[in-house]
């Protein structure tokens, strides 16, 4: 096959053309592009179900407890849970079936009501308080989680602005000029909540999407160190925070204060050994570990399930982070190629600074785990943002579709023989 | 991008296998220590039984009341109730329920504020459903008979251990082995179910049968309080004995205590005295003198001696109760009149050495090894001791000090036929099997010959036929007894008290078979005679033993004529 010349047929006159010696058949190139995506659509839409299936079973087994002794019915988190789901799969359904550019026309509205919300929590008579911070809006029973719609609408944006400034990409800072303003606001007032692992998971996002944008490597190590030197100086100038912060460095010098939560974290994930003490058979469940059914879920994983448990978690994770990646390598256009990169990056990222919070090696930031930790905003918003990867990936498929449809119907009449698709009916990559 | 993401969730997988492999042990073992707590399970105390089977000592469930001043919302309105209800002074039951941290700062999360309060009580504390107020379960102490004996029980501590009387001196045995539960539990306290748990059971106390009895117990106590009352005496002892197994029928030592409400008594009524005090017990004594002189053989029965009413010794003047003409006394005249004098001329036949021999030979000087806590040894200087005045103030029982038991063993002596007994208080032990265990056979020692012993016996009964002792006549029993009337030394040292006396009466019945021994001892008595104030008690409690151990009516035999005394 190699070097061999191809006719081709784009256009009204056939061309010759010398294809290089490693370079596959138009037609065999994209159905393998094709099996791709198709694949990294199969493998998303698994891992994420298998992660909000196992959350719900982890969310019972971890909350049942606490839901017995504080409601006197061992279920009402997990019933929550399941409604989060649900509503959650319908919104994922919801999103993937809308065209995603919708969020690159409506970000300026969603921003704004974002930041609107944001600053309602802020407001005493509007927001609840629990355990000093601030970050809930009640809505009948449930109450809503801003900053989790915030992780998404920052990632649209920021894809939004990032696109549209494309052809700024020799301009680092005239391209990214707004989006960072966009993220000092929304940082700024998740900071007020106080949020700090949103706030991380929020700064992350945007990095991902400059890193995608192709902007200049030097000039974006350069907003990093800035970035990192900022927040270090802010969380280590005031000393109760600094004290909080590293404190998961020792935990053992203050076991039963700042150290306490880490602790519990660990040793809860050594009781479970290669695997586990077994599934609903917790005992760090009952009161050790703090937010056992939320932010520490992993370590009630880890204590019921082993190391097994723990590392089939991981490998999930990795599944649905390899395949999003894959679904932003492959998206049709520059805003979905963002917007995808930016999801999972955030989605990723938020993972593994849980998994890290537990296991001891991050600081504890109050991150849930996607898909697995209670709580409807971020359920919600992540099965939806899901959905957005699912529509990018879906019009990856319909773009090849359609360009060989194209590409069969462009030439006057049928052709006589076979023709391979041409290079110049390919979409943009 | 991809290696930030590669290298989060390898670092991710690296510490999964640190800490749920390399370091699971350790971290396991954290874990459980921080769930895991001992439940003692206490284990019932055994039951004191009388010799008839009949509860004397028992425990009850009940509970123990503490407070957790943290959780405590109103000390104030709290207080009074708790304190109303538990029988406790509000002050200090205010001051425990607001007192939230120690000295040192640290938070007060318990204290207790009553054991072993009765069910019924803490069910009534229970429903007032006070803040910070909460019980566990424990057992009581409980005496069904009230103040029964309470010395020769003793009493517990709040912690259920004995503190004094058969109660200590039995604690091993009716302790038991408390068991052990460990569980885990959550920070509140809650069990975990489904971390499991080890179960130790305990083992229950053995019961304790005593060789008391209940009835004979009562009456005894009974009759001592009257007499104590009657006689205006300061305090009393009676000692129900049974002279051939040593067995204790009864121990009562006047004034006593409720061993229900030990916090609410005198301290000083708990002393079971008639095992650990001495006191010097006076004419009762001259048995051993009389018993002496007629096992060596330095009179016989007919040997008259001419008894003034007074002798000097050593510049001491020594009498006799009563002002009589020097007569002429055989010594079941000096016996049934009580002469002093005549009491030293027979142990100056003795000698020093053969009298000392035999009043060690009648235990004084020594514990009878009696199953009781703090036996006193009483007091008999050693020969090396004895000045120019102790051949005449011993042989009539003053110048040494015994304990009431002491002298119930000197006349069981004679009762059981010359042989010692050792006295006791338990007949036997109940182990978990439900198999009652006796007690193992006191120990003897043979004093007088039993020819002796009959003799002292028919001397002390006619003694109570026409001497010092005839309050102390059963109808339809032969008495044996004797009377005594003790000075009392002065505390503070030197001589004795002025115008004050311990009045006694000892002896045995049937005189011709002995079946029980009687002490009955009146301190500082307004009628200072022994006769006229102990042999009253002594009969009310003999009479009523004799009638309890159905022990049948033995007519008089003939006095025989050595007994007659020569007038």
């Amino acid at each position: 096959m190699a070097g061999e010349a191809t006719v081709e047929t784009a256009g009204s006159r056939p061309r010759l053309r010398l294809v290089r010696p490693d370079e596959l058949p138009p037609a065999v190139q994209r159905a393998r592009l094709e099996r791709n995506v198709r694949r990294s659509l199969s493998v998303l839409a698994v891992t994420v179900a298998a992660l909000t299936v196992f959350g719900l079973v982890m969310v019972l087994s971890a909350s049942s407890i606490t839901a017995y002794t504080q409601y006197g019915s061992s279920f009402v988190f997990f019933k929550r849970q399941a409604i989060f789901a649900i509503a959650g799969a319908l919104a994922a359904v919801v999103a993937a079936r809308i065209d995603y550019h919708v969020w690159q026309r409506l970000w300026f509205p969603l921003a704004g009501v974002t930041v609107l919300l944001l600053a309602m929590v802020l407001v005493p008579s509007t927001g609840v308080s629990i355990a000093g911070s601030s970050r809930w809006i009640p809505l009948g029973p449930f109450s809503l989680q801003p900053s989790e719609l915030a992780k998404f609408v920052v990632v649209a944006a920021g894809a939004a602005i990032l696109t549209r400034n494309h052809r700024l990409v020799g301009e680092p800072l005239r391209m990214s000029a707004l989006l960072l303003m966009l993220l000092g606001g929304m940082v700024g007032l998740v900071m007020l909540q106080p949020d700090l692992g949103t706030a991380m998971i929020i700064t992350g996002a945007v990095f991902v999407l400059l890193f995608v944008s192709g902007i200049s490597l030097r000039w974006l190590a350069g907003a990093a160190t800035l970035v990192l030197a900022g927040g270090a100086g802010l969380i280590l100038s005031a000393s109760y925070r600094r004290t909080r912060f590293l404190a998961f460095l020792h935990p053992w010098s203050d076991p039963h204060n700042t150290g306490y939560q880490t602790i519990q974290g660990l040793l809860a994930l050594g009781s479970g050994h290669w695997f586990g003490v077994g599934l609903g058979a917790s005992r760090a469940a009952w009161g050790y570990v703090p937010n056992a059914f939320t932010d520490f879920i992993y370590a009630i994983i880890g204590e019921e399930l082993g190391l097994i448990g723990a590392v089939a978690l991981l490998a999930i994770f990795a599944a649905m982070v390899w395949a999003g990646i894959r679904i932003a390598i492959k998206a049709p256009d520059t805003y979905g190629r963002l917007l995808a990169a930016g999801i999972i990056g955030w989605l990723g990222l938020q993972a593994i600074i849980n998994m890290g919070t537990v296991v001891g090696v991050l600081p504890i930031t109050g991150v849930p785990l996607p898909f697995v930790s209670y709580g409807g905003s971020s359920l919600i918003v992540s099965l939806a943002s899901v959905g957005v990867l699912w529509s990018i990936g879906r019009s990856t498929l319909a773009k090849l579709t359609r360009g060989q449809r194209a590409a069969r119907g462009k030439g006057p009449g049928r052709p006589r023989r076979a023709a391979p698709v041409t290079a110049a009916a390919r979409p943009e990559p | 991008m991809l290696a930030i993401l590669a290298v989060g969730f390898a670092g991710i997988l690296v510490r999964l296998f640190v800490l749920q492999v390399k370091d699971a042990a350790a971290l396991q073992r954290m874990a459980i220590d921080q769930r895991i707590r001992s439940v003692t399970l206490p284990a019932p105390r055994g039951t004191i039984f009388d010799r008839n089977g009949r509860e004397l000592a028992m425990s009850l469930p009940a509970d123990d009341v503490y407070v957790d001043p943290q959780l405590v919302r109103n000390a104030a309105a709290e207080a009074p109730t708790v304190a109303s209800i538990l029988g406790l002074k509000e002050a200090a039951v205010l001051q425990l329920l607001s007192t939230k941290a120690t000295a040192g700062g640290q938070p007060v999360h318990f204290a207790w504020v009553k054991m072993g309060v009765d069910l019924q009580t803490a069910r009534l504390l229970a429903s007032h459903d006070l803040a910070g107020i909460g019980m566990l379960s424990d057992t009581r102490r409980y005496y069904p008979n009230g103040p029964l004996a309470p010395q020769v029980l003793g009493v517990v501590g709040v912690d259920g251990a004995g503190l004094a009387g058969l109660e200590l001196q039995y604690q091993s045995l009716l302790a038991g082995k408390p068991g052990h539960e460990v569980v885990q539990e959550d920070p509140s306290g809650t069990l975990i179910p489904q971390a499991g748990a080890t179960h130790t059971a305990p083992v229950p106390g053995d019961d304790l049968v005593l060789t008391i009895d209940r009835d004979i117990q009562y009456r005894a106590q009974q009759s001592l309080a009257e007499a104590v009352q009657r006689n205006h005496a300061r305090s009393g002892t009676v000692i129900v004995m049974n002279p051939h197994t040593g067995a204790i029928l009864a121990m009562a030592t006047y004034p006593w205590f409720d061993p229900n409400n030990v916090a609410a008594s005198n301290p000083a009524t708990i002393t079971n005295s008639a095992v650990t005090d001495v006191y010097e017990p006076g004419s009762v004594n001259k048995i051993v003198t009389a018993a002496a002189a007629l096992q060596e053989g330095v009179l016989n029965l007919n040997t008259r001696f001419m008894v003034p009413d007074q002798v000097t010794v050593y510049g001491d003047v020594i009498h006799d109760a009563e002002i009589h003409p020097t007569e002429p006394m055989t010594l079941a005249d000096i016996l049934a009149y009580s002469s002093n004098i005549g009491a030293i001329k027979v142990a100056a036949l003795l000698g020093e050495r053969r009298f000392f021999n035999y009043l060690q030979a009648f235990g004084y000087g020594r514990p009878t090894g009696i199953d009781f806590p703090g036996e006193s040894p009483g007091i008999l200087p050693p020969l090396s001791q004895w000045s120019g005045t102790s051949m005449a103030t011993i042989p009539f029982g003053q110048g040494i000090a015994v304990t009431p038991l002491q002298m119930a063993c000197v006349y069981a002596t004679i009762a059981n036929g010359g042989v010692w007994v050792q006295p006791r208080l338990v007949r036997g032990t109940i182990g978990p099997d439900g198999q009652f265990q006796p007690a193992p056979a006191p120990a003897t020692r043979r004093v007088v010959s039993e020819r002796t012993a009959r003799t002292v016996a028919e001397l002390l009964a006619y003694g109570v036929d026409v001497g010092t002792g005839v309050q102390a006549q059963i109808p339809g029993f032969w008495v044996a007894g004797k009377t005594g009337t003790a000075q009392i030394p002065n505390p503070k040292g030197g001589g004795y008290l002025p115008n004050v006396y311990d009045a006694s009466f000892m002896g045995f019945t049937p005189a011709s078979n002995p079946q029980i021994v009687v002490v009955a001892i009146l301190d500082r008595p307004s009628t200072v005679y022994g006769g006229v104030a102990a042999a009253p008690l002594f009969r009310d409690v003999a009479r009523f033993a004799l009638a309890h151990l159905r022990i049948p009516p033995a007519s008089k035999p003939p006095i025989p004529p050595h007994a007659i005394p020569a007038g």
